[in-house]
């Protein structure tokens, strides 16, 4: 398990952009704007805003607070998501270490995955949205399922990458980066 | 009515009349929060010519999708036919529809019953009192109400408490030149 301040730190590392034109709803808080990185979840892909997320999730229109609320959910769950994609999915992750310190020294590569688990995360919310409004027109089903998970051409050769295959390979390269020593065997000969 | 009602500055011709219909709608109908457009234009598909958007303007010179939006208990815009005709050239006619588009629950909250023709009932009665504005049918349904618009991507449905419907008439106007 990762520490609460460990979650933390990724979760400050992307942010949610400001709402831009949407009268109502009020500014998002500091801990979702927060990004140490500078970068933010529309970066991942532009469908993935708090505008959209705003137009997207629940049965009626939230107010600030749930915005707020349903924002740092996405973010406290792509947190966990993301670090237990690149550390308890490794072969050489250790549940006994403390991975505090490799979080803070690799966030330059863990970010990207968080950004892309987020992306995903929230892509998916959209495509199972109740609301009715001009998103949820906009983010129809097929464009939705394309862009989360990309085309392949009839002998299965992928023509475009979706999301969910863009954080398979950040997951991947950050596992390199932060565990660049394969597994080792260490054992007798059994031949 | 509370809600928001899109007008726009210096109408002309049909989009004058429009907004007279428009604003009387907005001020005596019986609902709350609803979202009024004026008249909408085609915009064809990028690809496909044959498939139109439906667009409005907003007050503020924006175009926007005036189709369902659940943030508002009803919406309504107006499209015209593409021909108007005249006998004298002074006054013009031209067949018109006035699409809504509602949540009938949040619109009568406390009605019993299905409210699909109560809501038909408060807008004719609205309507009656508008001489530019002179209805000749009422239609439901998805062909009916959006015609040659591209309803593909229209999730909403003809299904409580969701509800469209169309009123089609004879709008009038004058063109002084």
């Amino acid at each position: 398990m990762h520490s609460e301040t460990t979650i933390q730190y990724v979760m400050g590392s992307v942010g949610w952009n400001e709402p831009i034109n949407m009268p109502g709803i009020g500014a998002i808080s500091d801990l979702n704007k927060a990004s140490s990185t500078g970068r933010l979840f529309n970066g991942f892909h532009a469908l993935v805003t708090s505008e959209d997320v705003y137009k997207t999730v629940g049965d009626d229109p939230l107010n600030n607070d749930q915005l707020n609320a349903v924002l740092l959910g996405f973010k406290k769950q792509g947190a966990l998501e993301a670090l237990t994609l690149i550390f308890n999915n490794s072969p050489q992750y250790n549940p006994l270490e403390d991975y505090a310190g490799t979080v803070v020294k690799y966030i330059g590569v863990i970010h990207r995955v968080y950004g892309y688990v987020v992306a995903a995360m929230a892509m998916q919310s959209m495509l199972t949205s109740k609301r009715i409004n001009d998103v949820e027109r906009k983010t129809r089903y097929g464009l939705l399922k394309t862009e989360l998970e990309g085309v392949k051409n009839e002998k299965g050769v992928t023509v475009s990458r979706g999301l969910i295959s863009r954080q398979a390979y950040a997951v991947s390269e950050a596992q390199k980066i932060i565990f660049p020593n394969d597994v080792l065997i260490i054992g007798e000969n059994v031949w | 009515m509370t809600g928001n009602n899109n007008t726009l500055e210096n109408p002309k011709g049909s989009d004058f009349a429009i907004q007279r219909v428009q604003t009387l709608l907005f001020n005596k109908l019986p609902w709350e929060n609803v979202q009024m457009y004026g008249r909408a234009v085609k915009v064809p598909h990028p690809e496909e010519k044959t498939r139109f958007t439906p667009q409005v303007r907003k007050t503020n010179g924006d175009h926007a999708d005036p189709l369902r939006d659940d943030a508002f208990a009803a919406n309504i815009f107006f499209t015209v036919a593409d021909r108007a005709n005249t006998a004298e050239g002074v006054l013009y006619k031209v067949e018109c529809k006035i699409i809504v588009m509602l949540d009938l629950k949040k619109v009568y909250p406390n009605f019993n019953g299905l409210a699909d023709e109560k809501a038909h009932e408060d807008v004719l009665r609205v309507l009656k009192t508008q001489k530019n504005f002179a209805p000749t049918s009422i239609g439901t349904g998805l062909k009916e109400c959006f015609g040659e618009f591209d309803v593909e991507n229209i999730k909403f449905t003809d299904i409580q408490p969701n509800h469209f419907f169309c009123v089609t008439g004879q709008l009038s106007y004058n063109i002084s030149c």
